[in-house]
């Protein structure tokens, strides 16, 4: 019988590491300069809303070096995949500050910069919508007045206010006889802070436009072909003429999967033909002009009976979209169908929203909409414990959702490893063990669980292609890897499938003109869609291989195996090494004969657990499960908050390499500790207050807690390649709601807006000792 | 106007003509042609440009060129010889890089710190480093892949 090494469940360092440890990856940035390079400049709205009364470029066009400046004038039109609610340049109005207002191309990146700033622009402000409960006051301001004629608008249910962009609902049994079987009921508000991607990596592209009119594209992104299509449907060019080419991504976190300042350099570059266009943007830019995370706004009201059954939810998410809502439809849509968590509740009604405000347009992020559910759940979950007097444990354990069980959208769920998460993190933290306290500090212990969607686009199919020649097998597929470790995953599924060591794979660069490979405009770096994609490509590129050999060796193909890549016939023992068959030839009676250069294509079309009916919108795949918990120490006099320990544990299905799908679950364990406790990207009025990795604190070195747990559980997704679950929304970790609970546990205050601050807790702690402050 | 400065740049000395705002990170990239340090914040927030300047990390998008006139300078890209230095190799096994966007200015910050203190504990290690912002890794390989390099090195 065959046998056949797996690379598949080993842990292998990632495939591009030597690449970046030296310093030679190419990122964009690091593209060199040609000598006809020209230099974008962004001028890029001071106001949160306004109307443009007037931009004045004669000063800057008069600058040395100065080619062109590009406005709305020349530049009409909006962007959007489902929505078209994003103007490429600002026109009659602004409605966030860093909006984009205009272009200026110049023959240096200074002089690009200093006419930028000659642009006089002038505004008449008009009244702010600083947030959502601004928004939907009854005299708002309505920010898009013709939302209900965007193309895409028809898809939407229609809202029921004039700033709400999008709004979902999802409702099961009847909200009466869940509130009658109810013997507590508990309502609360929970809130996050609007956050910043903050990936290292600054946006920027590239662009030209060749001689016969194509264009190329480089720029940062995990989604090329996403890009291309956004970009040709808001350019109005077919999008053939455009060739968009994949880098190395210096982190996106979600940040990268949409256009922002990429298309205004793809514009420009068609206004200067036959010149290299570049545009890399400065740290406020980064902040401002291009996506952030959207806050959240969650009401719950949650039913629980005396014996531990939660009988019914009612919640309302509203999304602070920003200006433009495109980018964030999936997570306004996501939420409604997992916002209950990952518990059976038998009576359900949430309703989800996006509500524009005068902010950057929001963008999901790493954890995608599943953070902020949690923060809100997890916490009312411990209350509701609290409330019935049982233990936090216990009555996750005993309200989990599990496989087989009716899902409030109507389908069953599948089997997932939570309850085995759950238990990890608890032995890790030593549950049961009462932490210490003293007079001047208090330490508790909290947990959250968690479950995590794999959101898919509609009509999802993935194409993946294979080649093999003298230099190994190299594999296409549509998405870049932005630090997941997709293409080393993609690498050791390959090798697997094809019994050949690692060493021979290479992923190919994304490149939208390959002829090889024609995925869906929507692309997508989720591997389950992907990663079977390849599967079926590199089935085939066997078969064809052992096709061959099997005639020049005048066999029968069953008895043919490729080995350790060494061909190897089971009924003659006759065996040749790959490499020196495809170099050389294969050995036949009759001498050496040269070996085809094999190709091949593979398709996935993933059945998603959860479709939907509509079809327009997108579908859950699957969902992963996870468990976070943490142990703090709260000072007393000052609410200062120390994390001594964070335990996270993980169902991933089955762990193609586990040392990387560890490396995510700790990443996104720190990236969930700063947003538990400072990631706020704060605005007044509109105004951005801090927008630089300054004043916008991520997590350091120096906040690693003293013990980080990490633990991935395996129960095997059916359909997944080799039983592995897509990452659920990037590995989201969900600390904060864990640290939030352990808070609570130590001194009995309880935060309910992100970040959680020390002065929250402190001025907390001051009205439990002294009421009356 | 152009000033000429030189300076020994991974050990070979070079002379080139820069102007007084340009930054040692600029001169770097875009005159020589080493895009090693990497270029994120530009404003001395996250130490993706770090360097050794004299055998110390700085952030090279702060310091002005006309500053390294007489200086040694020192990039990821004199870290290998024939093979991987043992840093950049227990880089790559203990996971200590997701991106790689921080990485560049991780290795030469590790490599100052080894320099004078060749078996740092996790404490001298998280404080050498925490100049330099990694968004991926949450840091705790970083630091495993130096104590693992520490105990590699002769
Ligand atoms: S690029 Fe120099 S510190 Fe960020
Ligand atoms: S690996 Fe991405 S920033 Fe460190």
């Amino acid at each position: 019988m065959t046998r056949k090494t797996l690379l598949v469940g080993k842990a292998f360092p990632r495939i591009e590491g030597a690449v970046k440890v030296t310093g030679q990856c190419h990122y964009l940035l690091d593209m060199p300069a040609t000598a006809d390079m020209l230099y974008a400049g962004l001028v890029t709205s001071t106001q949160p809303h306004a109307r443009l009364l007037s931009i004045e470029t004669e000063e800057a066009l008069q600058q040395e070096g100065v080619e062109t400046v590009l406005t709305a004038h020349e530049l009409p039109g909006t962007l959007g995949m489902s929505l078209q609610d994003r103007p490429i340049l600002a026109g009659e109005r602004v409605r966030y500050v860093g909006e984009p207002v205009a272009v200026v191309v110049a023959q240096s990146p200074a002089m690009a910069r200093s006419a930028a700033s000659r642009v006089r622009v002038r505004y008449k402000d008009l009244p702010v919508v600083a947030s959502i409960a601004d928004s939907l006051a009854a005299e708002a301001p309505i920010l898009h007045p013709d939302l209900a004629h965007y193309p895409g608008a028809d898809v939407l249910s229609p809202p029921d206010s004039a700033n709400v962009a999008a709004r979902f609902e999802m409702k099961a049994g009847d909200m009466q006889t869940g509130w009658a079987r109810a013997d507590v009921i508990l309502e609360q508000t929970y809130r996050s802070s609007v956050r910043h991607h903050a990936a290292l990596e600054p946006h920027g592209a590239i662009a030209r436009q060749n001689g016969d009119g194509s264009i190329m594209l480089w720029c940062s992104t995990n989604a090329p072909y996403t890009l291309r299509s956004e970009i040709a449907q808001a350019l109005n060019i077919p999008p053939d003429r455009l060739r968009v080419r994949g880098l190395c991504v210096g982190g996106g976190a979600g940040a990268k999967n949409h256009t922002c300042i990429e298309v205004l350099v793809v514009a420009a570059a068609m206004h200067q033909p036959e010149h290299f266009i570049m545009l890399s943007l400065d740290q406020k830019q980064e902040f401002t002009s291009t996506f952030v995370r959207p806050a959240l706004v969650a009401r719950l009201k949650m039913g629980v009976s005396r014996e531990g059954e939660i009988t019914a939810l009612q919640a309302s998410y509203q999304w602070d979209v920003g200006a433009s809502a495109d980018a964030c439809l999936e997570t306004v849509w996501a939420s409604a169908y997992t916002g209950t968590g990952p518990y059976r509740i038998p009576h359900v009604d949430i309703r989800s929203a996006g509500i524009y405000t005068n902010h950057t347009p929001a963008s999901p992020m790493r954890g995608n909409d599943v953070a902020e559910i949690h923060w809100a759940i997890e916490q009312h979950i411990d209350q509701m414990a609290a409330a019935i007097k049982m233990d936090p444990v216990m009555f996750r354990l005993q309200n989990i959702v599990k496989g087989g069980d009716m899902l409030a959208l109507g389908e069953a769920m599948h089997a997932t490893g939570l309850d085995q998460c759950l238990q990890s993190v608890v032995e890790a933290v030593d549950w049961q063990e009462k932490p210490l306290s003293r007079t001047t500090s208090a330490r508790g212990k909290g947990l959250a669980i968690f479950w995590s969607p794999t959101t898919l686009a509609p009509k999802h199919s993935v194409e993946a292609s294979a080649r093999l020649d003298p230099g190994g097998c190299s594999i296409a597929i549509d998405a870049e890897d932005a630090g997941t470790g997709l293409h080393t995953f993609v690498a050791q599924l390959a090798a697997t499938e094809l019994g050949v060591p690692l060493s021979w794979v290479h992923i190919d660069a994304v490149d939208t003109a390959s002829a090889l490979y024609h995925p869906q405009p929507k692309a997508t770096a989720e591997l389950c869609s992907i990663g079977n994609a390849v599967l079926a490509a590199v089935r085939q590129l066997k078969q064809q291989l052992l096709a061959f050999v099997a005639e020049a060796w005048q066999e029968s193909a069953n008895h043919i195996d490729v080995i350790d890549g060494v061909v190897i016939s089971h009924a003659t023992e006759r065996q040749q090494a790959l490499d020196e068959v495809l170099s050389t030839g294969i050995d036949t009676d009759a001498g050496r004969r040269p070996a085809p250069m094999l190709e091949t294509r593979g398709q996935s079309t993933p059945s998603p657990l959860f479709p939907r009916h509509d079809d327009s919108l997108s579908a859950i795949l699957h969902f992963c499960a996870g468990a976070v918990a943490a142990e703090v120490e709260v000072d007393r006099i000052s609410g200062e908050i120390r994390v001594l320990q964070l335990a996270a544990a993980l169902d991933v299905g089955h762990a193609i390499n586990p040392d990387l799908v560890l490396s995510q679950i700790k990443g996104g364990t720190m990236q969930g500790l700063g947003s538990a406790l400072w990631e706020a990207l704060i605005y007044r009025e509109g105004m951005p207050l801090n927008p630089n990795l300054h004043h916008y604190s991520i997590a350091t070195f120096a906040d690693l807690p003293a013990q980080l747990y990490t633990h991935i559980v395996e129960v095997p997704q059916d359909g997944g390649p080799y039983g592995a679950r897509s990452l659920g929304a990037d590995v989201p970790v969900m600390v904060a709601p864990a640290i939030a609970n352990a808070i609570y546990n130590a001194v009995a205050v309880r935060i309910n807006d992100l970040p959680i601050t020390s002065e929250r807790v402190w001025t907390k702690l001051i009205k439990l000792t002294n009421p009356l402050r | 106007m152009n000033y000429p400065v030189s300076f020994h740049l991974n050990g070979k000395l070079i002379a080139v003509q820069v102007t007084a705002q340009e930054s040692l990170l600029d001169v770097l990239r875009h005159r020589l042609g080493l895009t090693g340090a990497k270029e994120a914040c530009n404003e001395g927030n996250c130490g993706a440009c770090t360097v050794l300047l004299d055998s110390l990390p700085v952030y090279a998008c702060m310091v002005l060129a006309v500053e390294v006139d007489g200086a040694a300078v020192e990039t990821v890209e004199d870290m290998e010889s024939e093979e991987l230095h043992p840093l950049q190799k227990a880089m790559i096994d203990q996971q200590g890089l997701q991106c790689g966007y921080c990485s560049s200015g991780m290795l030469v910050t590790a490599q100052a710190l080894l320099a004078h203190n060749s078996r740092p504990n996790k404490t001298q290690i998280r404080e050498a480093l925490a100049g330099n912002l990694c968004r991926c890794t949450g840091y705790a390989d970083i630091i495993k892949a130096i104590q693992v390099a520490s105990r590699a090195r002769r």
